[in-house]
This record gives structure tokens, C-alpha cells and sequence, in this order.
């Protein structure tokens, strides 16, 4: 089994095919010539017969968006050249030759894109199972950065790659005799779930500890909460990369909420701005958040809170997988917590801020979640406010898209919005739950937390073992 | 690449270059038209260098701008031709030891930041202590562990400044550029100058540099200890130069007559560090002995910091002139240009000052 048909377990065709002949059944079913199509898609009639035809390149991602709302295929075709995106990025990436190497995770809207070294070694299955053992190169090892060792077997695991983050081992070097080696989980395997958290740790990390210093002179400046201004403008943090503000203006909300919200009346209703994985990335990482998340379920006491999300399919749609499988992951934190998540897909509501409403009277409002120039926090009582923030959150309660009674229920549901196949997620989530994820690359900044996300992996492997129990007592 | 060499605690390091041509008009600019390289160079993190490099008629001679700073220029006036690079930042053995000081430090504390941050934690109960002895914490490198060790001793005297007084001796076991680069860099330890020299009266400071030792350093790693010795005249401790290997063992301590003894060890401390307030008579007694030998034949004997400063120089058998006029250069123009560390445990406050004051010096003797 290849990594990529892991992740395709639906799919035995390569999606670029699957996409090509999905188009043209579309088109033959609507009766439409090429040169028809071409005129009512906009685009040249050479262009469009391309798009049936096996080419070296991608349809566009505009071409397919028109497609799909011409045919009415409800992101489906989407779906589909997303999944031959990343088809073709990881036959690119997924399997380097021995040696050394880089592992480079491509940039997004606040990710840079990283570069990791690698060495990629020969392989055998460990005498103990599961895992792979790989001889331990101490030079490489000894190296202080992220870096991976990936262990590529032949055999049965031919065609599969473990990697395992050198900083473990390079603590433990002086205490390896000679002849030791490396023994590396299969849960490590180099796939879609893993490079999506080699993403989201690489990314940060290198943001953070570069504008470290900038950082510590800025939190030394806001450190006093009572001091600090309601608003803080960006201009405060302008030499920071975009991410080093994405932390330091959610360090600057958290600690805010947190001392406006000492204690709560009823079981508040939540409002997170967070639409794609990069920005979700801040629930599963960041040191601050994970605290406020733990603080926040303390204060909730035996009130259920209810957070809202509006995720509208479009922006689904234009989330690569790493994404949305940390979307996915801090949904799961949060509901890990106790809260029940709802989503609206509707984008009318993707304006709304973040809030936090406190017995219907009262409401804590935060944003720092794609806005341009300032951060803004304070408490309202504003009758207008609090009618639109309760409206809000009702409509979602009314119209979530994963609504159900249980976690499980909703977080399967999700899987099925974000097009992640559970099953398999759920397996990988329980994989890297038993070896946990510092193993496989660990944060460096003291900034950020493997907490959240290992918690979120223990919690989806946990709701759907119970779920297949009780299936099984049924 | 620019790389430079490890050590006792460095590991290396290798800084990713884009090489511009340039030209000396006065002032050194480095063409930017036309070089399709250069906005995906500077958009990239991590430590970088822009280096110019200008053909001589002797040699090709090089200036290096830090990433950091290219960007920002390059962003302040996007349709410029060409970037100006300060003649200050010549990539020569003056810089280069700024450069592998700073490069190793940086890494080295950034790839533990997390452990540090959790390793400070963990030696809370030990401070307040007057006697502790703390050994490995945590999965840290050396340069990290240096870090650590320096930042305990740090506190424990400056917790016990007050049991000392009046003509203050401090012996400090530093001998190498890499241990010198602590005093330079680490931001503690210019607070602690700074904290001291506003409370101490008279003070002086013993550095052990024996001859066999001090040869076998590189250019760049002198001018690294240079500087750091710089860097205490500059606060008003009066630096001495002991060069018998004897007294390499002695730890760093503090000690005034009649006050007890501050004991600290954090260099070569093989991963144990020790501190101590001791009123032991024979230990005061063998300090005591240490620092009037020290006192009594400290090869950079002189009547005022210049020519203590001076001698120092001849000793590290660096070129005085030389060494003033780039100190000017680089005190005029920032070392943040050319150097700046990422990791807010270091900083370039004592680089520059050292700088600035060597360079004061200079220019008040002429």
C-alpha cells in the first residue's frame, strides 16, 4: 500500500483521471459540446479540450470552480483536482531517495514554507514490531536543528517511509553503544496526516524563533494586562512575519478574555473565526491557547458552552488536505474539552467576530483572525450586540452542518464536510496517540505545545473505538 | 554559504549567502537590478547574508548586510538599483568572529528553547540558596548548557552583592573566544556588568589567559576576547591578564577583604555547576593568595584602561590600529547591520558598547 493510496482509500484511479473523465461525463450528460462549455465557462475552446485530455498540468483552480458550479457538482470536481494537486506534489515529495535530502512543506496564506533536512536510510522491521530500525548516523544525528531521520524499507513495507525527529536521539547519543540503531513507529509513516503536522510544526516553529527577540520586547511591553490598551494596532508588531503576529495577536486576545471572563453566569456561546487549517493550527500549538482551553472548561463548571464555526464550502474547497486535517484535529480539541462545536457554512456569517456571550447579557469580543490593522478586545452590553451574537449563534445551533447529539456524531460529520475519510483518519490519529507526536518532530520554541494536538489525536481515536464498541455490543 | 568552524561548545554554523556584484564609489553598492534571486532570498527566515563583493586591485574584498536588515532596505525603497552596505561590515577577521560567535550562539539556544524554558523552571527551587550544586538538566547542548550555567551564577551574585563591598576582586575562567562570546552575547551578563558596576566602588576583574592557550586561538576568536575584556573596562572593572596555566583551575569567584567569598562555576563545569557563599578561612586564604598574584603580575599592568586595553592587544598579538579603527567603524554603524541574533536570550548591546568604547579610548589618546 502506497502512502497516497492511503489517503485515497476511495479512489483505485489517480484523481487527475478521475477528474478528466468526471468532466467530460458531466459535459456529455448536460449535452454540451467543448466549444460550448468553452463559451459559457469563459475560456478559450483550445483551453477547455485540454482540460479532457491527459497533460502534464492541472486544470486551473478557476476553470474547475466553473465547472463545478456549471455542472452543479457541489465542490466535487474541487475535491477531485485537490486530490490530484496533492497526488502529484507527493509522487514528487513523498518518496526521496537515500541520502541526504530536504523535506520541504509548500507556503499558504501565513505559512512560509519550510525546509527540513533529512537522511533517508535503509530500513528493516524492528524484532519488537512496529516499527522499522535504521542504523543511527551520529554525525547527522548530532547536528542542533529539526531534522529527520526516515527510515525507507524494502519488502512488505517497500514504498513506505518512517521519519523520526533527530532531536530525541541526540540526547540520548552519549548513552548509545556502538552498533546501536534507530527504532522508528510505523505511526511516524511520511503521509498526508504527518505532513500535515510537519507543516504546522515547522512552519510556527521557524516563524517564532525567528522573531524571538522581537517577540519578548513586545510581550515585556503588554505585560500588564490592566495596562494594556483594549486595542492594539499592528503597527506594535510590524516587524514581525505574518505568523509571529497571527501568535502574538491571539497571546494578546487570550489575555484579555481571560481577565475579562473571571467567572461565567450560564453556559457561554463561543464564536471562532478560524476557517481554514493555518489558522486552526493556533488551537492545536500554541502554548497560550491550550491553557485557555483548560481554563475555560474550568470556568465553564457543569454549563455546556457552545462554540460556532462558519466554514463555508468554498473555502473548503480551496483548503488543501494538510488543512483540513487540522481543522478537523482542533475541532476535536475543542469538543476534547467539552464543548460541542456547530458550523455554519453559510459565508454571511465569516464576517461575524470572535465572541465569547455570557448569559445573553454580556459579551466578550476578541479579533485578531483576518483583520486588517488592529487587534481588538473589550466587553460589550450593547443591546444590538448581544441580539446579533445570539442570533448568530442560534442560526448555527439551528443549521450546523454536523449537527448530532454526540461528539462522535459531529466529528464524523465534519470528516464528511471536509471530504477526510474517517476511517483512516481515525486510525492514524490512534497511531500517533500511542507513540505520540514529539517523537515524530518536536516544537523548539518554548512558544508552542505538543498538548493540544496529542490530546485531539488520543480524543478522535477514543470516540471512535467507543463507537465501534458499542456498534460491536449492538 | 558563509560557515564557520565548531569548537569546544560551538557545532559550526553555515549561513546561506546571495553574493551580489558591487562596486566602491565611496561607498560600497551592490547592483540589485535585474537580479531575479534576490526577493525570494530575503523572503526566506533565517539567518542570511547579502554579501557584496568588490574586485581590488589587490584582492576581492566582501561586505555582508544581514537578511533581515536587506529586506528592510530593499522594502524602504523597492525601485532602488543598487543596496548600500556600510564599508563597516567587510567581511575580514573582525567580523567573521562576530559572525561565528553569534551564528553558533543563536542556533545553538534557539534549538533548545523549549527545554531551557522548561530547564529554568526546574532550577527555581535552587535559587535563594546559598550553597547549591546542580548537575545536568535536561537534553541540552553545550552552548546551552554554558547559557544555563551562567544565567545561575548570574543570579547567585547578584543575590549576594551585598555581602561584598568596598575593592571587589572577580576571577573570571574564561580563556576562549567561545566562553569570551558569553560575556559579548549572552543578555544576562551585560545586565549583570551593568548592575555591578553601579554598585561596586573599586573593581577589578582577573581573567586567566596563559600564553599556550591564548596561541592556539584563530584571529577571529581573539578579537572575540578582545572585545569581551573591553567590555568589562568598559563598566570600570579593571581588567588583569594572569598567564601562569597554574591558575586555569581556579573557578570564577568574588572577593572583597573582610566579606565572604561568592564561589560560581560555570565554566568548564563539565555539567555540573556549583555556587557558594563561603567564609572558610582556607579557601578565603587560597582566593585571596590567587588574586594578589594575579594583582601583583598581570602581564597587562597600566595606569588606565588604554594602555591595560593596548597591552592586551599586543599579548592576543592583534594590530591595535586595526582593531580601533574597525571597533569605530562598527560602533558608528550598529552591529545590527551585519549581525543580529534571533534568540532574545542574546544580545548585541554588549558588542556595540565594547566597540564604542574601544574606539573612545583611541580616539581620546590621540
Amino acid at each position: 500500500m502506497t502512502a497516497d493510496r492511503v489517503l485515497d482509500g476511495d479512489a483505485e484511479r489517480p484523481a487527475a483521471a478521475a477528474l478528466r473523465d468526471e468532466i467530460r461525463r458531466h459535459r456529455l450528460a448536460l449535452r454540451l459540446s467543448q466549444p460550448k462549455l468553452a463559451e459559457l465557462v469563459g475560456y478559450s475552446r483550445q483551453y477547455l479540450s485540454l482540460v479532457e485530455r491527459e497533460t502534464h498540468n492541472l486544470p486551473s483552480l478557476e476553470v474547475v470552480t466553473a465547472l463545478d458550479r456549471i455542472f452543479g457538482a457541489g465542490g466535487r470536481l474541487l475535491a477531485l483536482r485537490e486530490r490530484a494537486k496533492a497526488e502529484r506534489e507527493g509522487k514528487r515529495a513523498l518518496l526521496p531517495g537515500l541520502g541526504q535530502t530536504v523535506i520541504e512543506t509548500p507556503a499558504g496564506q501565513y505559512f512560509p514554507g519550510s525546509i527540513t533536512p533529512a537522511l533517508v536510510v535503509s530500513a528493516c522491521p524492528a524484532p519488537m514490531g512496529g516499527r522499522v530500525r535504521v542504523p543511527l548516523d551520529r554525525e547527522f544525528v548530532r547536528q542542533p536543528r529539526r531534522a529527520l531521520v526516515i527510515g525507507a524499507p524494502a519488502g512488505e513495507l517497500g514504498g513506505r517511509q518512517f521519519a523520526l525527529d533527530t532531536r530525541g536521539p541526540r540526547g540520548r547519543l552519549h548513552a548509545m553503544s556502538p552498533g546501536a540503531g534507530l527504532l522508528i513507529p510505523y505511526a511516524y509513516e511520511l503521509d498526508d496526516f504527518t505532513r500535515a503536522i510537519l507543516w504546522a510544526v515547522s512552519n510556527l516553529d521557524d516563524a517564532l524563533l525567528e522573531d524571538d527577540a522581537e517577540l519578548d520586547r513586545l510581550s515585556v511591553a503588554m505585560a500588564s494586562v490592566d495596562e494594556a490598551p483594549a486595542v492594539a494596532g499592528r503597527e506594535l508588531a510590524c516587524d514581525l512575519s505574518g505568523l509571529s503576529q497571527l501568535w502574538f495577536g491571539s497571546d494578546f486576545c487570550v489575555r484579555h478574555i481571560l481577565h475579562n471572563v473571571r467567572r461565567l453566569t450560564e453556559a457561554p456561546a463561543l464564536w471562532a473565526r478560524d476557517q481554514r487549517g493555518e489558522e486552526a493550527v493556533n488551537w492545536l500549538l500554541f502554548r497560550h491557547v491550550y491553557e485557555y482551553l483548560r481554563r475555560m472548561s474550568s470556568l465553564t463548571g457543569a454549563a455546556t458552552p457552545y462554540r460556532a464555526f462558519c466554514i463555508p464550502t468554498v473555502t473548503v474547497a480551496d483548503s488543501a488536505r494538510a488543512e483540513r486535517i487540522l481543522l478537523l484535529l482542533a475541532i476535536a480539541l475543542t469538543e476534547s474539552f467539552g464543548t460541542p462545536v456547530g458550523v455554519c457554512v453559510d459565508p454571511e456569517y465569516a464576517v461575524v467576530q470572535d465572541f465569547l456571550l455570557d448569559g445573553r447579557r454580556r459579551a466578550v469580543v476578541a479579533n485578531w483572525i483576518r483583520v486588517d490593522g488592529l487587534w481588538q478586545v473589550g466587553v460589550t452590553e450593547s443591546a444590538p450586540d448581544i441580539t446579533d451574537f445570539t442570533d448568530a449563534s442560534d442560526y448555527v445551533r439551528a443549521h450546523s452542518v454536523i449537527a448530532g447529539p454526540e461528539p462522535y456524531g459531529r466529528l464524523r460529520a465534519f470528516a464528511d464536510y471536509l471530504e477526510l475519510d474517517w476511517t483512516w483518519l481515525a486510525g492514524r490519529c490512534g497511531d500517533m496517540a500511542r507513540f505520540g507526536v514529539a517523537g515524530f518532530v518536536r516544537p523548539r520554541s518554548r512558544l508552542l505545545s505538543l498538548d493540544g494536538l496529542d490530546r485531539a489525536c488520543r480524543y478522535v481515536a477514543d470516540i471512535d473505538r467507543g463507537q465501534r464498541v458499542s456498534a460491536g455490543g449492538k | 554559504m558563509i560557515r564557520t568552524p565548531g569548537g569546544r561548545y560551538f557545532c559550526g554554523s553555515a549561513e546561506p549567502v546571495l553574493v551580489l556584484p558591487a562596486r566602491d564609489d565611496g561607498e560600497i553598492l551592490a547592483r540589485l537590478s535585474k537580479n531575479v534571486a534576490m526577493q525570494p532570498f530575503l523572503r526566506r527566515s533565517g539567518r542570511g547574508f547579502v554579501v557584496a563583493e568588490v574586485p581590488g586591485s589587490d584582492r576581492v574584498r566582501h561586505y555582508g548586510l544581514n537578511r533581515r536588515r536587506a529586506r528592510a532596505r530593499v522594502a524602504a525603497g523597492p525601485d532602488s538599483p543598487a543596496l548600500s552596505i556600510p564599508r563597516a561590515y567587510e567581511i575580514d577577521d573582525f567580523t567573521f568572529g562576530l559572525l561565528w560567535a553569534t551564528g553558533n550562539l543563536d542556533d545553538a539556544l534557539l534549538e533548545d528553547d523549549a527545554e531551557l524554558a522548561s530547564s529554568l523552571t526546574r532550577l527555581d527551587p535552587y535559587h535563594g540558596r546559598l550553597r547549591s550544586a546542580v548537575g545536568h538538566v535536561g537534553n541540552l547542548s553545550d552552548v546551552s548548557q554554558l547559557w544555563l550555567g551562567s544565567d545561575f551564577c548570574v543570579r547567585h551574585v547578584l543575590r549576594n552583592a551585598d555581602r561584598v563591598g568596598g575593592t571587589t576582586m572577580y576571577w573570571s575562567r574564561t580563556q576562549c573566544g567561545e566562553e569570551a562570546s558569553a560575556w559579548l552575547f549572552f543578555e544576562h551578563r551585560f545586565r549583570y556588568l551593568r548592575e555591578l558596576s553601579e554598585s561596586a566602588t573599586t573593581a577589578s576583574r582577573v581573567f586567566c589567559l596563559p600564553s599556550g592557550e591564548v596561541t592556539v586561538l584563530s584571529v577571529a576568536e581573539r578579537v572575540v576576547l578582545m572585545l569581551a575584556l573591553a567590555l568589562s573596562e568598559s563598566f570600570g572593572f579593571q581588567v588583569q591578564v594572569c598567564a601562569e596555566p597554574e591558575y586555569s583551575i581556579t573557578h570564577d569567584f568574588v572577593l572583597s577583604p573582610g566579606n565572604p567569598a561568592l564561589i560560581t562555576n560555570w565554566i568548564r563545569a563539565e555539567g555540573i555547576w556549583q555556587v557558594d557563599v563561603t567564609d572558610r578561612l582556607s579557601i578565603l586564604r587560597e582566593l585571596t593568595d590567587a588574586g594578589e598574584y594575579a594583582g601583583a603580575h598581570s602581564i597587562i599592568a597600566g595606569a588606565d584602561a588604554y594602555r591595560r586595553l593596548r597591552a592586551l592587544a599586543d599579548y592576543l598579538e592583534l594590530d591595535w590600529a586595526w582593531l580601533a579603527r574597525r571597533c569605530a567603524e562598527l560602533a558608528d554603524h550598529g552591529a545590527a547591520g551585519l549581525v543580529q541574533p534571533r534568540s532574545r536570550l542574546l544580545s548585541l548591546a554588549g558588542l556595540d558598547r565594547a566597540c564604542q568604547y574601544l574606539a573612545k579610548l583611541e580616539r581620546a589618546a590621540h
